[in-house]
């Protein structure tokens, strides 16, 4: 995210803001109005429920009773959304929410209510007058009829949590400012650092729907919340504060953010439901409220009443530096030397190490690190990253965990078999990672080929998926080797899988983070995660198998059985009854013997599937 | 090999099948895997014997059990006939093969499973159950449909009705399944000829060929039926007719006579009432289509043709005839075949007016 912001900023004298964004937005995530939907959502979600976190690790450290996140999401259209049109130019947007209507032209908007059927709006001297006769709008410019064409709707999205609250005076700044927070301040494991930031966000919904965002926060020794609504002065990137004022909320401490943006609303596996459904599986420890542009209210109970483990920051390591933000640190250090400034901010670098590195690349020991150009810094790294250096402690992270996994899952699917697999931090190029995964089979999943949820640092991937590692990594599996059928490498079972990546610095494919690059040190951690997960599940899959087989034979014997009483009594003229009773008797003296047969005969085919065939021509006789 | 009279009396034939029951509900009552052993079938336990000149069944046997899963159903299957086969003996009542199947076919309550899916499955049964009970299918009052015809100067008498084949039109008399109970009354007939193709049967019997060439004409359409073989070797051992066969000049014509002479692989059990070692092979030989200039109707042959020529020229019956091998040889290197309806090109009545005559006067025969 710092390198866009570092170009937003760039970019901001020579072209406007709104320009660079235009320019930028498929980077940003906001390229389709459906995917902007999600993204304005996931950005208020993530802030929410890493502040409610961090309030609840604080409240640890200080001993205190721990806070547990609530999050209510809500999500309804408000308004009709229209283009105006003159001669097929665009000139005004306008928008309708029953009888209030907002204007928007030349960057302004205005919002006015509809009397007796008629209302005007005039920007110097430009005067727009719509009528609404039998249910038909009309539109007039300067008495010159416009054409309207319907635009995705607009959109509230209001996202509310009990977490620290924010300091009035940071407001404005949090949510109107575009590098607001971008001094580097060590790695440390977070939702917010796959984000754009919710100030984009508020942004685009300036651009779509000129409103600004209304924000109302209360910290715990306010005794009300202030309300402000924010606006982001696009040609000098700043906060401008519409409206002010305090007022009540539902918390003792808390934030709640609300946006109207253009957007589109569709369910599936891409949409915001499913989104919300699988933030609620990876955070079983908060409650979330959901009420969809449907009016429906869906909640997911919190499960675990335990927080995560507290991640811990630490400095970077030298082998997964990046020029850029190297750069940055050697700016915001406040030691004197370089020499020093090496050895204080990175991890694993020695002031021996750091003395030879400097001296080898012929500088100054005692000049300021203020004072390093890029191309000393660039030859600095450079050095830094051709030595061998210990691998960064990997303490600092905080995985969902196996429990919380498994009863997320639990409570969700009520799968037929579930299981989790946590594997032991390990290193990319200087960053520590963790790959946890996860599968429920059965239950609620009725579909045929299984489901892949990919997680990074608990935020549900859900697009990209074709060039992301972790998709890599379940495709590469060969399923058939346990016994599991696969088309197109992805098992045909009625299953859900979890692949979470746990790290300091998620290493995404592109700027809209939906895709984890494929180092092989991953891949490899992932896979190894995998098959044993694959092996768990082949288990109970072949035990699941080898008792319907059984059953399956022993249903077969019986009806099978029937219809032979009735045949040796037709023959030999004993009582059908009779027999059949025998008969059973003897399939009943005989269970264990079929129950070995079944476990020979899948011994050695080895062939599991989800659906039993009831294939009576195997094992053929021995004459034909 | 069982007693062919069909006067196995009803109560000895009733007891029989009565016996096989019994037996496998001792088994039940002994709490064993209940089975039933049955002669293996197919090319692996056939043997041809030499001194007979027919194909026999050896002596290899299996066991079919109830519990296993590859087998219930054909166990099922074959007590289900064998219950059909006591219920048609006691009431003097005859079936089909066909309503065989009908009357078996069902589905087994509460499940998707029917007894039998198509006729195949009943009719394997039923050569299952003749092993079995050491019981022809028509001991059983099981026959196959009717198939084939047959014109010529003979009378019988069939359940009291006397018939003379050389009074019944252009249709001829339809053969039954089971012809044991007919009669010779007359014949006059001096040899037997069999066509592979019906069309053959009718030109010749429009033509009265029969009656210009004292003997007896008779045709199905491809293999001969059991009906047809048995009657075939009636008419030659109860009245020493010789038997000729005329079939296309293909693969498929050459194992139709070699079922007549031989014996089937799958009827191998009941050789001894259907084969003919004394029938001989007419033609069409590769000879006859140059000598009767047949080449302009060759149809070359498929993959098919070619892969079971293989099969038969490893045949025991066949690997140790030369003259057979060569007449096998010949028709591989010509690499087509020619049917029989390729006379018809050289005049209708080619094959009754020049064609029989000069075959029969030429008395030279494949053996």
């Amino acid at each position: 995210m710092e390198e866009i912001a570092e170009e937003l900023a760039k970019n901001q004298r020579a072209i406007s803001v709104t320009e660079f964004f235009e320019r930028n937005k498929h980077l940003l995530g906001f390229d389709n109005k459906q995917k902007a939907l999600l993204v304005c959502v996931k950005e208020a979600v993530d802030n929410s429920l890493d502040a409610c976190e961090e309030l609840g690790h604080m409240q640890e450290r200080q001993k205190q009773p721990v806070t547990l996140p609530e999050i209510t999401v809500e999500v309804k259209t408000t308004s009709d959304n229209y283009q105006l049109l003159d001669e097929k130019q665009n000139v005004a947007q306008m928008m309708v929410s029953k009888s209030m209507f907002t204007l928007i032209f030349e960057g302004k908007s205005q919002e006015k209510q509809m009397r007796s059927g008629r209302v005007s709006f005039d920007f110097n001297n430009v005067r727009f007058d719509i009528s609404d006769s039998n249910d038909k709008l009309v539109v007039l410019m300067n008495g010159k009829q416009l054409t309207m064409r319907k635009n995705a709707p607009i959109f509230l999205i209001r996202v509310l949590d009990n977490g620290p609250g924010l300091l009035s005076s940071k407001m404005p700044d949090i949510f109107g400012r575009m590098l607001y927070g971008s001094k580097f301040q060590g790695m440390k494991q977070n939702r917010g650092q796959q984000g754009i930031g919710i100030h984009s966000a508020v942004l685009y919904a300036q651009l779509t729907t000129g409103k600004p965002a209304k924000v109302i926060s209360k910290i715990k020794s306010a005794k009300k919340a202030k309300m402000m609504k924010i606006e982001i002065n696009i040609a000098k990137n700043e906060p401008i504060v519409v409206e002010e004022a305090d007022t009540d909320f539902p918390y003792e401490s808390g934030t709640q953010v609300e946006l109207e943006i253009e957007g589109i609303y569709v369910s599936g596996s891409k949409g915001l439901d499913e989104y919300i459904r699988r933030t609620a599986l990876i955070n079983p420890h908060a409650n979330i409220i959901y009420i969809n542009p449907n009016g429906e209210r869906i909640v997911y109970k919190r499960l675990i009443d335990k927080l995560p483990v507290e991640p811990i920051p630490i400095k970077p390591h030298p082998h997964g530096l990046e020029l850029g933000i190297f750069t940055r640190i050697l700016k915001d250090s406040s030691q004197r030397t370089i020499v020093s400034a090496l050895s204080e901010e990175l991890s694993r670098v020695s002031r021996p190490i750091a003395e030879q590195v400097v001296k080898s690349v012929g500088l100054d020991p005692k000049k300021k690190p203020q004072e390093v150009s890029r191309e000393e810094a660039n030859s600095l790294l450079k050095a830094l990253q051709s030595l061998q250096l210990m691998k960064p402690q990997t303490d600092c992270l905080s995985p969902i965990g196996v429990e919380e996994l498994e009863t997320g899952l639990k409570k969700q699917f009520s799968p037929e078999f579930v299981k989790a697999i946590q594997r032991k931090p390990e290193v990319y190029r200087g960053m520590p990672f963790q790959i946890e995964v996860a599968v429920a089979y059965g239950g609620k999943i009725t579909s045929e080929r299984a489901t892949l949820m990919r997680y990074a640092n608990k935020i549900p991937l859900l697009f990209d998926a074709a060039s992301c590692a972790l998709t890599k990594s379940f495709t590469e599996i060969d399923y058939t080797r346990y016994g599991i059928k696969a088309e197109n490498r992805i098992p045909l079972l009625p299953a859900v899988f979890v692949i979470e990546i746990t790290s300091v610095w998620v290493p995404y494919t592109n700027e809209s983070k939906n895709a984890v690059a494929s180092y092989p040190a991953i891949i490899k951690e992932i896979k190894l995660a995998l098959q044993e997960l694959i092996r768990n599940l082949s288990i109970f899959l072949s035990r699941k198998h080898r008792s319907a087989v059984f059953q399956e034979r022993i249903n077969l014997f019986e009806k099978y059985g029937i219809e032979l009483a009735y045949y040796l009594s037709e023959l030999t003229g004993i009582e059908e009854g009779k027999i059949k009773k025998k008969i059973d008797e003897l399939l009943e003296k005989r269970k264990d013997e079929i129950k070995l047969n079944v476990e020979q005969s899948l011994d050695t085919s080895e062939v599991v599937s989800n659906k039993v065939e009831s294939d009576m021509s195997r094992g053929k006789e021995e004459e034909e | 090999m069982a007693d062919s009279s069909p006067a196995l009396s009803k109560k000895k034939r009733l007891e029989v099948l009565e016996n096989i029951g019994k037996e496998v509900y001792q088994h039940i009552e002994k709490m064993e895997n209940p089975y039933l052993t049955i002669t293996t079938r197919g090319l692996s336990n056939v043997k041809y014997d030499k001194e007979s000149r027919t194909i026999k069944l050896g002596e290899s046997v299996s066991k079919r059990y109830f519990l296993n899963t590859g087998h219930v159903r054909k166990f099922t299957q074959t007590m289900a006939v064998a219950a059909l086969s006591k219920n048609l003996i006691e009431n003097d009542k005859h079936t089909s093969l066909r309503s065989a199947f009908y009357q078996i076919r069902r589905t087994i309550p509460g499940t998707k499973i029917d007894i039998v899916d198509d006729q195949t499955e009943t009719n394997k049964s039923i050569e299952d159950l003749e092993l079995i009970s050491d019981l022809t299918r028509e001991q059983l009052n099981i026959n196959a449909n009717k198939n084939g015809a047959v014109a010529g100067e003979v009378i019988i008498e069939d359940r009291g009705d006397l018939i003379d084949w050389s009074k019944l039109g252009s249709g001829g008399w339809a053969i039954p399944s089971n012809v044991e109970d007919i009669i010779f009354k007359k014949v006059d007939a001096k040899f037997v000829l069999y066509f592979e193709k019906s069309t053959m049967f009718e030109r010749a019997n429009e033509d009265k060929a029969w009656k210009k060439l004292h003997c007896v004409i008779i045709s199905s359409q491809g293999q001969a039926t059991r009906g047809i073989r048995r009657l075939l070797q009636r008419l030659s051992r109860e009245h020493n007719l010789p038997v000729y066969v005329l079939t296309d000049a293909d693969i498929w014509g050459v194992y139709i006579y070699s079922a007549i002479k031989f014996g089937s692989i799958t009827l191998a059990h009941v050789s001894d009432k259907l084969a003919l070692p004394e029938a001989k092979f007419m033609g069409l030989t590769v000879e006859d289509i140059e000598k009767y200039d047949l080449k302009r109707h060759l149809i070359k042959f498929k993959d098919v043709d070619i892969e079971r020529m293989k099969q038969i020229r490893n045949y025991d019956w066949f690997k140790n005839s030369k003259e057979w091998m060569a007449e096998l040889d010949k028709m591989e290197k010509l690499g087509a075949k020619v049917e029989l309806d390729a006379f018809t090109a050289k005049g209708l009545s080619f094959i009754t007016e020049k064609y029989l005559p000069e075959k029969l006067k030429e008395g030279k025969f494949l053996d």
